[in-house]
This record gives structure tokens, C-alpha cells and sequence, in this order.
């Protein structure tokens, strides 16, 4: 492509600028500083504040077009008789521009007289203070004296709900926190009262903000008007020391500022420039850092010696449970041992994790912990692309027709939701949300269709949106082996009659034609799925008809791939790549291909089993029934996250050791015989890959808490005790290993990988080759529809997330209380009120919960979000085929007290 | 050579007769000048409340990194200082200060002084490390602003 540039001459300088750059972004190029207060690189441009005035001049032409010369024989500039807002002016050819001339100095003099008008000299008491645009450009721009005299206008200042503190005095109404409301977080929570001097920020009816309560617009806003509140006069910004890592608490892999002052987080802030997400943190990770500074974090190991769990030493607790390992082992075979969890560790430990696992001899090795059905380990690999390109955020933002598919990214993937919003509102993005509920992307201010998917309809979907694709003309780009599955899927789709499809999904044919033909049509394209897909109970079926439709819509070539996975933690996509699954080496080997064992042999020294261990769902079967007798979780709080809470609790009633490494004594915890105090990302080092696999270097803001110790440390303890000759000095080394063993992080540095590192793809041709094949639904039939009860939804929330966030006072505040959701019209078929006691019976057991109207949620369904302490979902029993039934009725009164 | 002898004894015979300059430390104590630079103190308003809220500029202005400041919000109810913050904590490491003003010369409040008390001794290492409760003037004092 010819790069068609202009010609811009900037205080002097000239420069050569693609045409419709805007001349702020001109001026940068230049290395000219032009300030700015409204103008912000994610959102478009508005000419609010003025402060980027600037004189701006074209050449002078005669009639005939040709440039007017000066006495000196250079061109005569025709200067606009007025001095221009540079932030909203675009560039053109022969444009000469001064930002430091008479004019415009007075210009921008006379700009920030006027924005200091009213704006308080608080800047002693303003949080802001420091930090602030207009302090830093009124100390170099403005005068040192004030002609006014009059009084300043006032308002009230208010407390936004929790997490926002607004001072209107201090606004100079820019507008980027009514705008980044909108256009990226699709919130539209704020809004501008009165106009002109008297224009006031706040919620439309003047009440406590109910958003996302991200706090972007405290991060976009330019002076001390929206502050947090959780921050409120804890520092001054030179107070902190700033340490940028990565956010632990979705598998977006934000980059997050922590500011620390002495031992303490004092705030979390996002990058600017860097990382994935820049300015954008949701509010778990802005306000989610708490926990690290708990007063119920373990401060050394716990040991069960006599009845109860006892404090005890570091090297005692590693060598009881060497001991303890070795006994099991040699007694009832390594086959007894299982090693669960690490979706939330470094790459480096969930590494080590499987490392250890494998040289004890089992290969009963799985991170996947709430997996309801067994599930091959590369399975998402393949239906991402096998390892090809991966779509990143960015161009999901970008793509014209993504289609997400089962999972309400506001709770799972907060960033790709604002990724997503803000393709809407700035490229022209069109949605397909396939899911039960009417989740935020679904709804209709959005502009995309809602496919109300009937719950259990999800492969049927799947298939024919699969079908309908393959409707509309021979799919394109597919490798050769592909291909070749091409004649027996069509034969299997026909069977996936629009008729059928309609009776199990509940969605018009006309609907699923119209996806398929736009997901096919569309230019750039994605497909988004998560965690309700793969911990669903026909996960493989599902991921298959993923692929299938991938393929059959060009979502999947054999260059490059447009699916993305959006894991449950920050380390799912680490897991996965690290083979904390029962069935893959690191980087998606094959243990049964010898040569591809080999390696991995010579490095660790010992024979490597060939043999596929348990999946999850299978270790805890066994467990329960005894067969596995040693269990070591890692980072996970086993008893919620497994699919069935009774069959976990036998398994660890039944067990002979229970390892549990953990930042918190949890419910888990609790039930083990030796608990190993974690630390958090906060005080270690590593690598995380997130969902579009990349790999990025989590920093150490804090020194780790005094006895905790990181799960590398204790992972080679144990090894070395159980005579394993490893000699990490820290994780650079662990990596070191990994970048030598590992397809897909050969080649790669651990000290250039800073936020925002390298994406990994597998070299040459795909770790996985991708397939088309038939995917049955085995629960398709009329029984599953005509079944009794309601079908339990469960899915992530925005403020809840896990052991950590219970123990984040502000999210827990966020989150109200657990409820139970049902749609307005099935609550009044109740016969039940909101606030009602609530009974979900399922078939292993029940849950009583308040009842709340959510319009979200479907007829013949229940939402319970699954993540809030008080709530065990999984005591309802694991889900069978499609999903989960329960039945709901009024709780009895069974006892009064007092008269 | 007796007359260098006599202006010198002369010298002697005349100061044989003034006044001593020598202070009877600490029966006597000299009047400090105006700008002396002592201890500080932490000044009050006129109707009592803490001039300090807690805006950390002299800390930050400190060469000597000696001051120490958290603020925190004040209660609506029972207010500290003027304003929504104030000084929660405001400490002052005498053997790191090196007697500089410029914490007074930073503050935007007028609420920070070195006044004229020298006598800073003690026995242990930590007694240096001066508390708002130390620094802050006695509610008699409210309003009063030394002379510059």
C-alpha cells in the first residue's frame, strides 16, 4: 500500500502525517507539546475545553492555484483569523501551524484564566493535587495572579455510591467521564446538568450511581472533580511507589499500576500507554486489591498432626508431607495421587505444579476443577485455532460481526465487554449474543441481535448456525485435512432441520439464518466463548461445534483464527499451555508419542508416565470412591468449584492427605492435613498468559507477607525433600526451563516481557490440527424440554469472583447480598414476592435464598450467581446432560422467635 | 615597642571592665532572633481547630526526608481542621531535620513554624521522632502566629 501522507510544518518542523491525523496527534509526531484537558486517545475528538488553541495558517493561492510568494521568495501563509482547537482540526496539505507565536500563547493564556474562573484553590486538600493536568498547565501556562475577584460559583459536593467522590467545583466540564460512560463502558451513568457556567456532572437523577462502578471516569478525569473514594486523602501520588503488573482477576490480563506506600496497596490505577488495557480497569481490579492485605491471610503452614490443624514450621510441614507422599506412593501406587488447580498461579508454578505431579509418577494432573464432564486437553486449543495467530482484543474490537456465545462477559471478561462497546460505538461492531439470559451485550441500546438461547439448546444452536453457514456456498480457506470432514458434517447437519432447531433453542429460524449469513458475510469476524461452555456437560460436543462453525463461517482459516476463549481465571490459558491437564505435556504434547516425552524426560531425569491420567470430574469420582488417596489442590477452593459439593466433601472426609496451598484458610483449606500459606500476585513474580495468549511479566509490588511463601518455593521444597535434584533461584530460572521445553515460548525472554509482551503461536504449522466432525446432542430429545422444575443459570457477576473477593469489603459491598433471579412473571407463578426466602431444590440437595425480579432472566428458569460466599450451588447436585433442574418454592416459616 | 605593648594591653584593661558575653547557660537563656529556626510547632485558628490538613507539601519539600504526614477525612460532626482533611499523623525525625524552613516556606496553610526552642536531647533514638501530639500547640495558643 502507498502511504499517502501530508505535509504539516509545526512550529517550524516539518512533517509528513497520513491525511486525517488530527493535529494534536500531528504535533506529538513533531515532539510539540500541545495541552489538552477534553481530548483522550479512546475516545473522539470534542473541542470542549479549548485549551489546545493554536494558530493555524494555509499557503496563500492566487486564482490560478499557485502558492503566493513572500519578499523573501517563500510562501506567504494565509493564517485563519482565529486561533483553531488543534484536538479537533485534521491535518492538511502545506499546513502550517504555531502553538508557541504571540497569538497563541495569549489564546491559551486566556483559556486557562477562564478555566481557573471557578475552579477552587483546594489544591492542599484535593486528592487530585500532584497529579493534576491543571495544576501542572496552570504552572506552565497560566498567569501567577487571578483578576477575579467575584465570587465563584458553588455546588454541593456528592458521594456517587461507593466508589465516587464528586466535586463540581473543581469540573471544567471536558467531558470525558460522560463520554468513556457511554462509548466504552455502555453505562451511560453520567450525565450534564444546566449549561454553560452552571453545568453540573452527575447520575441523571441525582442519585448514587448503579453502573459497572468501574471508576474510569475518575481515571479519565483530567482535575480533582471525580476522585475515589476508596483512595480518599490515603496519599499524595509522590507518596507512592508505582509498580505496574498484571490484574489477577479475569483472564483479560489487564495491566494494572498498584500504588504502594510502606507495605500497604494504597490504590490501582490502569497504565495510559501501556498494556492491553491502557486507562480501562473494571472494578474488581480497581478496587479488588484489598485482599492482599488481609488480617485472615495464613502467615506460615498449617499441619493436622493430632485432631486439629496446628501452626507449624515451614521445613517440618515440607518434609510431613514428602513423607506423606512417598507412604501413598509406594503403598497404593503414584496412581493414588492427584494434583488439582492452578488456574490462578504464574505459568512458572502451574509448571512446577505438573512438573512435580509428574516426576512423583501420576498423571492425575488437572487445573479444570469445575469441569462437569472429561474433557480432552487440548480441546480448547483446537477449537481456538489449533495455535494459529490468535485473535487479540484489539482486533476483536475492531471486527465488524463477533459473535458471543453463552457467557455474560461483564462477569467473565469485563475488558473484552468494553473492548466489544466500544467496537460498537467507534468501528461499526455488530453483536450476536447467544444466551439465556438478556445480558448487559444483549440488550437492545446495543446494536446486535439477542439469540434467547432455551437452556440445553446449546449444541442444537451451535449446529445450526453450523447448518445455515453451510447454506449459504462452500466454506473457504479450510487446510486440506479439514476439508476432508466436510461431506459426513453435511450429511450429520441435515438432520438440523430449522423445525427442530426452533422446538429445542427456542430461537425463530430466521434469527439463526440471519447470524450465520452475517458471522459468514462479514468482513473481519469473531467468535467469543467461555467458561459456559467448557464447563458445560456436553463441553466436548460443544467445542467441536464451535470449530465446526468456525470453519464453515471463515472465523478459522488456515492462517489465522478469530476465537477466542475467555477463561474463568488469569491463569486458564497458562494451565492449559503448561499441561495442567491429565492428558497433555507442556505445550500440548503428546505423552503417549515418545519422542515427544523425550525432552521433557532428559530435563527432569526421570521416565515420564504415557499413559492419560483423570480429568477432574474423573479424579473426583475417584477420590470420593476411595481410589485416589493423596490430594494436593493448589490456589483453588475445591469444595465450591467442584461440580458436586457432596461428592468433593467424601473425597476429602475419605482421603489420606490433603495438601492445600492457599492465600486464605477457605472452606477447602479447612478440611486438609497440611495447608501451605500462599502469597499473592502482588508479592511474587511470573508469567501470565491471558485470553489472547499473551504472555506478560507480573512484577513484585511487595515484599512477600511475612511466612508465606511462593507456591514455587514450596513446590521445589517438596521435590527436593522428595529427592528431585531441583535448584530454581527464582522464576526467571523456572522460565528459562520452560522458553527451552515448551512449543510456542521457545525463543521467548522472560526479561523483555514486560506488560503488554508477546503473543505466542505455535511455529510453522498448528500444535492441534483442527477437524470438522459431526456433533451430536445427546440430550436433544423431547425429554429434556418436557422436564419438571427450572433450570438453573449460574454464571459469573461483575463484583464476585472467588475466595479473593470475599474478602474485599468494597466488592462484597458492591455485590449486595446473594439472591435468587427469577424473571417478574415466573415469581408471581410462585406465588412469591420479592425478598421472599426462597427454596431451590435440586436433586442432591437445596439452597434457601431471597428471591429478586431480574427482567434478565428467562420463563422456566432461575439465576443464581454462583460466586458470593453464602452460596454453594454445587450442593444442588452436578449437572446432568444439558444442565441442572431445581424446584423452587416458598421457604416455611418453621420457627418464630420472640412473640 | 612599648607602645604596641600598651595598645594591646589597653584591648585588656578595657574588656577587664565590660560586661561578659558568656551566658549562664541554663540559668540564663538568650532571647532568640525573629527567624531563629528551633523546633516546630503545629499552629492552631483563632477558634482552635488545626491549621495542618494534611496536604504533605512540606514532606515533600523536606531535603531531609524527615516529616512524615498521613491525613485522613475529617468527621463531619467533630472537624480537626478547616475542611474535609486533615492530619492524621504528622511526624517530624529531628535527627534527620536539618533546620532548613523550607517546610514552612512549602506550607500553603501556615500552619507549620520553626519556632525558637534548641533544646533537643534525650536518651533514646526514637524520642526524636517528634508526634503531632509534641508538635501541636496547647488550645491556649489558638490564633497565634510568630512574628516574621
Amino acid at each position: 500500500m502507498s502511504a499517502k501522507t501530508v505535509k504539516v510544518t509545526i512550529n517550524g518542523r516539518a512533517i509528513a502525517v497520513p491525511p486525517g491525523t488530527l493535529l494534536t496527534d500531528a504535533a506529538r509526531a513533531a515532539e510539540v507539546h500541545i495541552p489538552v484537558f477534553c481530548s483522550h486517545p479512546r475516545l473522539p475528538p470534542l473541542g470542549a475545553c479549548r485549551i489546545c488553541v493554536v494558530e493555524v495558517g494555509m499557503p496563500r493561492r492566487d486564482r490560478d492555484g499557485s502558492p503566493v510568494l513572500g519578499a523573501d521568495g517563500s510562501p506567504e501563509i494565509a493564517w485563519m483569523p482565529k486561533p483553531q482547537t488543534a484536538c479537533t482540526t485534521t491535518v492538511a496539505d502545506g499546513m502550517v501551524v504555531a502553538t508557541e507565536s504571540p497569538g497563541a500563547v495569549r489564546a491559551r493564556k486566556g483559556v486557562m484564566e477562564f478555566l481557573l474562573v471557578n475552579h477552587p484553590l483546594d489544591c492542599p486538600v484535593c486528592d487530585e493535587g500532584g497529579e493534576c493536568q491543571l495544576q501542572d498547565l496552570a504552572f506552565a501556562f497560566g498567569h501567577d495572579f487571578s483578576r477575579m475577584d467575584e465570587a465563584k460559583r458553588t455546588f454541593v459536593s456528592e458521594d456517587l455510591g461507593p466508589v465516587v467522590k464528586k466535586e463540581a467545583n473543581r469540573c471544567i466540564v471536558c467531558m470525558r467521564c460522560v463520554r468513556y460512560c457511554d462509548e466504552i463502558m455502555g453505562e451511560d451513568a453520567l450525565t450534564a446538568h444546566q449549561r454553560g457556567v452552571r453545568t453540573e456532572i452527575s447520575s441523571f437523577d441525582r442519585q448514587p450511581l448503579e453502573c459497572e462502578q468501574c471508576g474510569n471516569c475518575i481515571e479519565v478525569c483530567p482535575v480533582g472533580a471525580l476522585t475515589a473514594l476508596p483512595y480518599r486523602f490515603k496519599a499524595r501520588p509522590w507518596d507512592l511507589r508505582q509498580h505496574v503488573t498484571i490484574c489477577p482477576w479475569c483472564s483479560n490480563g489487564c495491566s494494572v499500576r498498584l500504588g504502594v506506600r510502606g507495605t500497604e496497596i494504597l490504590r490501582a490505577r490502569g497504565t495510559e500507554h501501556r498494556g492491553v488495557n491502557q486507562e480501562y480497569l473494571c472494578a474488581r481490579g480497581r478496587f479488588g486489591y484489598s485482599f492482599v492485605s488481609a488480617a485472615e491471610r495464613l502467615t506460615g503452614p498449617l499441619l493436622r498432626l493430632g485432631g486439629a490443624l496446628a501452626p507449624a514450621g515451614f521445613d517440618e510441614a515440607v518434609a510431613f508431607t514428602a513423607s506423606r507422599l512417598r507412604e501413598i506412593a509406594a503403598r497404593h501406587g503414584p496412581g493414588s495421587i492427584a494434583f488439582l488447580g492452578g488456574e490462578k498461579l504464574t505459568v512458572e508454578e502451574q509448571y512446577l505444579f505438573q512438573k512435580l505431579a509428574r516426576t512423583l509418577g501420576t498423571s492425575h494432573v488437572d487445573a479444570r476443577t469445575r469441569l462437569t464432564a472429561p474433557l480432552p486437553g487440548d480441546a480448547i486449543l483446537k477449537a481456538t485455532g489449533g495455535g494459529r495467530p490468535a485473535l487479540s482484543l484489539e482486533e476483536l474490537g475492531s471486527a465488524g460481526e463477533v459473535l458471543v456465545l453463552g457467557d455474560d462477559l461483564q462477569g467473565e471478561g469485563p475488558f473484552a465487554q468494553a473492548v466489544l462497546i466500544r467496537g460498537q460505538h467507534q468501528n461499526g461492531l455488530h453483536l450476536t449474543v447467544a444466551h439465556p439470559r438478556r445480558v448487559k451485550l444483549a440488550r437492545p441500546k446495543f446494536r446486535g441481535e439477542w439469540l434467547a438461547l432455551r437452556p440445553g439448546g446449546e449444541v442444537a444452536l451451535l449446529n445450526a448456525l453450523a447448518r445455515a453457514a453451510l447454506d449459504l456456498g462452500e466454506p473457504q480457506g479450510m487446510p486440506p485435512g479439514v476439508a476432508a470432514g466436510l461431506p459426513a458434517l453435511r450429511q450429520a447437519l441435515a438432520a438440523w432441520t430449522p423445525e427442530k432447531v426452533e422446538r429445542v433453542t427456542g430461537i425463530e429460524p430466521a434469527a439463526v439464518a440471519a447470524a450465520a449469513r452475517r458471522l459468514r458475510e462479514t468482513p473481519r469476524k469473531a467468535i467469543v466463548f467461555g467458561r459456559a461452555l467448557v464447563e458445560h456437560p456436553q463441553a466436548a460436543a460443544l467445542l467441536q461445534a464451535v470449530e465446526n462453525l468456525a470453519w464453515l463461517t471463515g472465523a478459522l482459516t488456515a492462517e489465522r483464527s478469530f476465537v477466542m476463549y475467555v477463561g474463568p481465571h488469569s491463569g486458564t490459558q497458562g494451565a492449559l499451555d503448561m499441561g495442567l491437564v491429565p492428558d497433555r505435556l507442556p505445550g500440548y504434547l503428546d505423552p503417549a508419542d515418545a519422542a515427544a516425552r523425550a525432552p521433557f524426560e532428559k530435563q527432569w531425569g526421570v521416565a515420564l508416565p504415557s499413559a492419560p491420567g483423570m480429568t477432574a470430574p474423573e479424579i473426583l469420582k475417584a477420590a470420593a470412591g476411595g481410589r485416589v488417596r493423596a490430594l494436593w489442590i493448589a490456589g483453588d477452593n475445591w469444595l465450591r468449584s467442584a461440580p458436586d459439593r457432596a461428592l468433593a466433601e467424601q473425597a476429602l472426609a475419605g482421603a489420606e492427605l490433603v495438601i492445600v496451598s492457599e492465600l486464605f484458610l477457605t472452606e477447602t483449606a479447612r478440611a486438609a492435613h497440611v495447608v501451605f500459606p500462599a502469597v499473592s500476585f502482588a508479592e511474587k513474580e511470573g508469567v501470565v498468559v491471558n485470553c489472547e495468549r499473551r504472555l506478560q511479566r507480573t512484577a513484585r509490588a511487595l515484599s512477600p507477607l511475612r511466612g508465606a511463601r511462593t507456591d514455587r518455593e514450596t513446590f521445589q521444597a517438596v521435590a527436593r525433600a522428595l529427592g528431585a535434584g531441583w535448584s530454581y533461584r527464582g522464576a526467571e530460572d523456572v522460565y528459562r526451563e520452560i522458553a527451552r521445553l515448551v512449543p510456542g515460548y521457545r525463543g521467548t525472554g522472560w526479561g523483555t516481557m514486560l506488560p503488554l509482551g508477546p503473543r505466542w503461536a505455535s511455529d510453522g504449522a498448528a500444535a492441534v490440527a483442527g477437524s470438522l466432525a459431526p456433533v451430536a446432542d445427546a440430550q436433544a430429545g423431547p425429554g429434556v424440554l418436557a422436564g419438571d422444575g427450572l433450570w438453573l443459570l449460574s454464571g459469573g457477576v461483575l463484583f464476585q469472583q472467588g475466595s479473593l473477593s470475599h474478602r474485599v469489603e468494597l466488592l462484597q459491598k458492591l455485590a449486595k447480598g446473594a439472591r435468587a433471579f427469577f424473571g417478574a412473571g415466573e415469581l408471581q407463578r410462585l406465588g412469591l414476592a420479592e425478598g421472599d426466602a426462597v427454596v431451590l431444590e435440586g436433586p442432591a440437595g437445596s439452597l434457601t435464598l431471597p428471591a429478586a425480579v431480574d427482567d434478565s432472566v428467562p420463563p422456566g428458569a432461575v439465576f443464581v450467581p454462583y460466586a458470593y460466599p453464602e452460596v454453594q450451588v454445587n450442593r444442588l447436585g452436578a449437572p446432568a446432560g444439558a444442565g441442572l433442574r431445581v424446584k423452587a418454592r416458598r421457604a416455611e416459616v418453621t420457627a418464630r422467635v420472640g412473640a | 615597642m612599648i607602645k604596641p605593648l600598651a595598645t594591646g594591653l589597653a584591648v585588656t584593661f578595657e574588656n577587664l571592665f565590660k560586661k561578659p558575653f558568656t551566658v549562664q547557660y541554663p540559668e540564663e537563656r538568650l532571647e532568640m532572633f525573629p527567624r531563629f529556626r528551633g523546633l516546630h510547632i503545629l499552629a492552631r485558628h483563632e477558634d482552635g481547630l488545626e491549621r495542618c490538613v494534611g496536604c504533605e507539601l512540606c514532606a515533600v519539600a523536606c531535603p531531609a526526608d524527615a516529616i512524615f504526614v498521613k491525613a485522613a477525612e475529617n468527621d463531619a460532626d467533630a472537624p480537626r481542621s478547616h475542611g474535609e482533611r486533615y492530619a492524621e499523623r504528622y511526624e517530624i525525625n529531628m535527627l534527620r531535620c536539618i533546620f532548613c524552613g523550607m517546610c514552612e516556606e512549602a506550607c500553603p496553610e501556615d500552619a507549620i513554624f520553626l519556632e525558637k526552642d534548641y533544646e533537643l536531647s534525650d536518651y533514646r533514638r526514637e524520642a526524636f521522632i517528634y508526634t503531632k501530639d509534641e508538635l501541636l500547640v496547647g488550645p491556649e495558643k489558638a490564633g497565634y502566629l510568630p512574628q516574621r
